[in-house]
């Protein structure tokens, strides 16, 4: 492969790496920290957020899913335009 | 238990299948099309395959019953299997897709020039397939026995039999398609069962929690470390999962395996945030009447909607059950028909190799229905925890290190992918044996094959010489190649 296009290459999926990895540590910090929050705020965690629901039932069964609804928009709209100028 | 619509519904569920399966089989000619369909799935129609594919029997009736029986602990299963979804979509959807093999063996040895890495691809592919398919047909052989009184060998044989002919007629496309109605059905019969449900409730959220609300809160059955642990092992083993991640190769481009994720993302996440709610229904109106987890759909499906509703969730049971075994049997026909064969038998014909592949598929049928007469009584999840993680600790980092780390060598991706597989096996074995508390080791052995792959790759140094046309083809976009 020429010098030029390995740079572009590499260049390539340093971007892509850095934009799927912020977004996937983002996405496991939010879905891992969920027992770690149960297990030591929990104090804030089985407040009532909603009626009847807390805070923690409201993020295990709302709060994942649209967070990662968000991320995946996000990230699909973002990378068919990248892929398009490119 | 006699239940003659759901017996009924068992039948247009076979003859639909059968039908489906007649009309595909044309499509079975080369091994293109029987693999990977011909890479002519688009995006709406594999996300609803790949639904089907994962919605098993487990999440069907499995997690509904896990929340009525430990309330929000069994949530975890929901958020876990939909969670790693999104770990798939960002990192190998659609590199996986543009590499354009058939089974995840080809990408691996693909990637590292190795038959070492084919064979243990390979045997980490039928192993994760077999330890999933066991819990599915000793699931079909006690769920259909419970609830349409059918003798368990019986069952056990019906399903076998009906997947094997649909994937040896139809291969890849009739299993797609059998897989798109199956989810349909599905999700439409915990849509209406919720509704049936939450309309006790005066469709009010915080009413039917306020009847439950010790069922709302954690710690009725997992402690912080193994809560921790199973959500580790589901959002990597997903992205593992070999039966999951062939279905992107039936994509046409990487773009539309980025669209399949996202559909699929819509339909699983939907369908998994209906399980708690139908769980918790459950709990509160059914109180302790179900004798087993796995019979609370259908209870709750009699109370809210009567017989007729009971007879569609006990044939959609089924319809989960022969939706996930076909995807495992093409999976485990390609690990051995293609991986295999392809390598100890190169240059054989394409009538050749298309023959091999459907008398694969008759002995995986074969095995199947073995292996759930030999299991039965076995304790499935056990079954179906080993497959997770066997697949988060083997397929996973190795994936993610070889689509994305450049300095990865062969000696490390097969160092990692032994110490995955072999680490996961020993640690289950051990916890079973009651040397540690810890059911759930991905947490450790999925870091350890990382660090692993990272380590020996750096020692040994020897990149394989088209590393960079690799990462080419698997990242850039489709035009930049057909411009080259």
């Amino acid at each position: 492969m020429s010098g030029s296009r390995e740079k572009e290459t590499e260049r390539y999926v340093a971007r892509q790496f850095r934009k799927s990895f912020s977004l996937g540590v983002f996405f496991l910090v939010v879905t891992l920290i969920l027992p770690i929050l149960n297990q030591f705020a929990s104090g804030f965690m089985f407040r009532k957020l909603f009626g009847e629901m807390s805070v923690t039932y409201a993020y295990s069964v709302l709060l994942i899913y649209i967070v990662a609804w968000v991320i995946t928009v996000y990230y699909v709209l973002r990378t068919d335009r990248e892929e398009k100028e490119h | 238990m006699q239940q003659p619509i759901a017996t009924a519904l068992v039948g247009v569920i076979v003859a639909i299948s059968i039908t489906v399966a007649f009309l595909s089989r044309r499509f079975t000619k080369s091994t293109s099309e029987f693999y990977v369909a011909g890479r002519g799935i688009n995006a709406i129609q594999n996300a609803l395959a790949l639904s089907g594919d994962y919605m098993s029997a487990a999440s069907f009736l499995g997690v509904a019953g896990l929340v009525w029986a430990y309330g929000y602990d069994g949530i975890w299963y929901a958020a876990g299997f939909f969670a790693g979804w999104l770990v798939l979509l960002l990192f190998l959807a659609s590199p996986i897709r543009r590499f354009g093999a058939y089974t995840i063996a080809d990408f691996v040895a693909g990637r590292f020039h190795s038959k070492p890495l084919r064979v243990v691809a390979m045997l980490g592919t039928l192993m994760v397939s077999l330890f999933y398919i066991i819990p599915q047909m000793v699931g079909a052989g006690e769920l259909l026995g419970l609830l349409l009184g059918w003798q368990y060998v019986f069952a056990v044989v019906v399903a076998g039999v009906l997947i094997t002919i649909y994937v040896v007629l139809g291969g890849m496309r009739a299993t797609t398609y059998n897989q798109i109605i199956q989810c349909i059905l599905l999700w439409t019969a915990m849509f209406v069962v919720m509704s049936l449900a939450m309309g006790k409730f005066s469709f009010n959220y915080s009413s039917l929690l306020g009847t439950v609300t010790e069922y709302t809160q954690p710690g009725r059955w997992l402690d912080f470390k193994n809560s921790f642990g199973l959500i580790f092992g589901l959002v990597l083993g997903t992205a593992g999962l070999p039966h999951v991640l062939i279905r992107f190769y039936t994509n046409p481009s990487g773009r539309s395996a980025r669209w399949t994720t996202v559909w699929t993302l819509i339909i699983i996440g939907t369908f998994y945030m209906m399980t708690p709610i139908v769980g918790l229904a459950a709990r509160s109106l059914l109180g302790d009447t179900p004798t087993t987890t796995n019979l609370v759909l259908p209870l709750l499906a009699q109370h809210v909607g009567g017989e007729g509703m009971m007879g569609v969730v006990i044939a959609d049971a089924f319809a989960a059950i022969l939706s996930t075994v076909a995807g495992l049997v093409i999976a485990s026909t390609g690990a051995i028909a293609h991986d295999l064969f392809t390598m100890l038998v190169p240059g054989a014909s394409e009538k050749r190799q298309v023959l091999m592949a459907k008398l694969t598929s008759v002995g995986v049928g074969i095995i199947a229905i073995l292996t759930g007469l030999l299991f039965r009584g076995y304790n499935v999840a056990f079954l179906v925890g080993l497959a997770f993680a066997i697949a988060a600790s083997t397929f996973f980092p190795v994936l993610m290190m070889g689509v994305w780390w450049k300095g990865t060598t062969e000696k490390g991706a097969l160092a990692g992918m032994l110490v995955g597989m072999i680490g996961s096996g020993v640690m289950i074995a051990t916890n079973l044996g009651g040397m540690h508390t810890l059911s759930n080791p991905s947490i450790i052995t999925v870091p350890a094959a990382f660090i692993v792959i990272y380590v020996v790759s750096k020692i040994d140094g020897k990149t394989p010489h088209d590393t960079m046309e690799f990462m080419r083809k698997v990242h850039m976009p489709e035009k930049v190649h057909e411009n080259e």
